[in-house]
């Protein structure tokens, strides 16, 4: 019995000894613990901190570098064979839910291009969204006369590695225009309407702009749009409207007027018809594309320029295969020239393609082509890779 | 009025704050649910016009913001439209 009493001693005086040292291990509740109220504050600090980082952040949420880049080899008929590249940058900037500041920039090295190195503006412009049905902008944008130049010219959206000779530098629309625009679209029904209205610098002939000279009769360049002449006090007007009687298809009509400077003010008109089909079957997509424009410049005689395209392509749709990457492109285009000139000089041309997406903005393209001009057929060939980024 | 009468038109009448109040949220998310399966269909329609389909998961929200209204403007889209693109976009990211 005194054995046991005096082991539970022992065992009392060591649970004595180390109680004080297991009490310092615990932690305080008031240490581990926070009251509901507590717990709110410190998420509402939390938030505050959070929109203080927010605001040193201040624009760059609101930013986003786009564009696309590409790389070619053309072995064209008439000109050497030649690797080329393009970068265009395009910049976006939301600066509010209603103000848009949007900027493009051109560069291109090599063939395939203008030849040597250039760098342009493609559109540098501000938009305003003033209601549902309407966007007011103003500074350089893409023309919106037809649907080729404001949504097709990005190569990765572009199905051929070239654009249609009327939408090209040396065609008879513009690319982009200087000056500001109205632009929209809703609903009407069942179907969908757009518009877009503009006012810009006019055109001035291409011989001679400083002095203002319109083309002369007999020439087969159209008028330089670029609106940085001298000669720029002239102003174009125009604009296109559209319906979309389903919502795979789009369908408009481009007007532009101006008065073009020189010794003799000439009338310039053009008048343009697009469409724009792209049905999702099971089988796959197909795309169908075309514009057709004629232009018309009045002074001492009446000067009449057409061009146009037509174009088909096709996306099988058999799923994981690889066949499924793969698209088929054709297109013809055309160039008209004035009377007076020989039509043998009026460029027509087929294009075959073969495209091979690696993603979906990402695309190997390969394509033939058939130029008929000068009562020849010269055979090209035409390689681009085209990113969009 | 008796006492208990009162006393149970005051529950009744908490309860029915407090179901309506947990009924918004789902409310809400119901709407953005909806607005997605018609911006699914918008996107479709619209983008798929002159493009191929970029994914969801390419851009961020912040990023999908910039972009809807990017091309909001230059392809003239319906404001009710993009606000459904954008919407379907930000949640399948």
């Amino acid at each position: 019995m005194d054995r046991a009493i005096q082991k539970a001693a022992i065992c009392l005086a060591a649970l004595a000894g180390l109680a004080p040292s297991i009490a310092a291990q615990e932690p305080e509740p008031q240490e581990e613990y926070v009251t509901l109220e507590e717990f709110d504050e410190a998420m509402e600090e939390m938030e505050a901190m959070k929109d203080l980082l927010s605001q040193a952040q201040s624009g760059s949420r609101n930013f986003l570098l786009s564009g696309f880049l590409t790389a070619n080899y053309f072995d064209t008929a008439d000109g050497p064979s030649a690797f080329g590249a393009g970068f265009n940058p395009v910049i976006l900037w939301k600066v509010s839910d209603k103000l848009m500041v949007e900027s493009e920039l051109e560069m291109g090295a090599g063939g395939g291009g203008h030849g040597g190195s250039t760098i342009e503006l493609g559109y540098a412009q501000v938009s305003y969204v003033a209601n549902k049905w309407m966007t007011i902008g103003a500074g350089k944008f893409l023309s919106p006369f037809g649907q080729f130049n404001e949504r097709f010219h990005p190569s990765w959206i572009n199905r051929l590695p070239t654009a249609p000779f009327f939408a090209s530098h040396e065609g008879i629309v513009p690319s982009s225009l200087i000056g500001a625009q109205i632009r929209g679209g809703g609903w009407a029904g069942s179907g969908q309407w757009r518009y877009a209205l503009f006012v810009s610098n006019g055109p001035v002939g291409h011989e001679e702009e400083a002095e203002g000279v319109a083309s002369e009769e007999g020439e087969t360049e159209f008028l330089d749009f670029s609106g940085s002449s001298v000669q720029m006090q002239n102003k174009a007007v125009g604009g296109r409207v559209a319906y979309l009687p389903m919502p795979w298809m789009e369908i408009g009509v481009s007007g532009m007027s101006a008065s073009v400077p020189g010794d003799e003010i000439a009338d310039m008109t053009l008048l343009g018809v697009d469409l724009t089909a792209t049905k999702v079957l099971d089988s796959g997509t197909l795309r169908v594309d075309g514009e057709f424009v004629q232009a018309t410049l009045e002074h001492e005689s009446k000067d009449e320029w057409e061009g146009g395209y037509g174009q088909v392509a096709y996306r099988p749709n058999l799923g994981e295969s690889i066949i499924s990457n793969f698209e088929g492109v054709i297109r013809y285009d055309w160039l008209g020239f004035p009377d007076g000139i020989p039509s043998e000089d009026e460029p027509k041309r087929w294009t075959a393609g073969l495209n091979y997406w690696l993603n979906a903005t990402t695309t190997v393209k390969f394509a033939v082509e058939q130029l008929d001009l000068h009562d020849e057929n010269d055979i090209s060939f035409l390689l681009q890779l085209a990113i969009g980024l | 009025m008796t006492k208990h009468s009162s006393f149970l038109l005051s529950l009744a009448g908490a309860l029915a704050v407090v179901v309506a109040l947990s009924f918004l949220p789902a409310c809400a998310s119901a709407g953005t649910e909806a607005r997605a399966v018609v911006g699914a269909t918008a996107w479709q329609d619209n983008c798929g016009r002159c493009h191929n389909f970029r994914s969801p998961g390419d851009y961020s929200d912040a990023n999908w913001d910039v972009a809807a209204l990017h091309m909001r403007i230059r392809a003239n889209i319906p404001a009710e439209d993009i606000e459904a693109i954008r919407v379907f976009l930000q949640a399948g990211n």
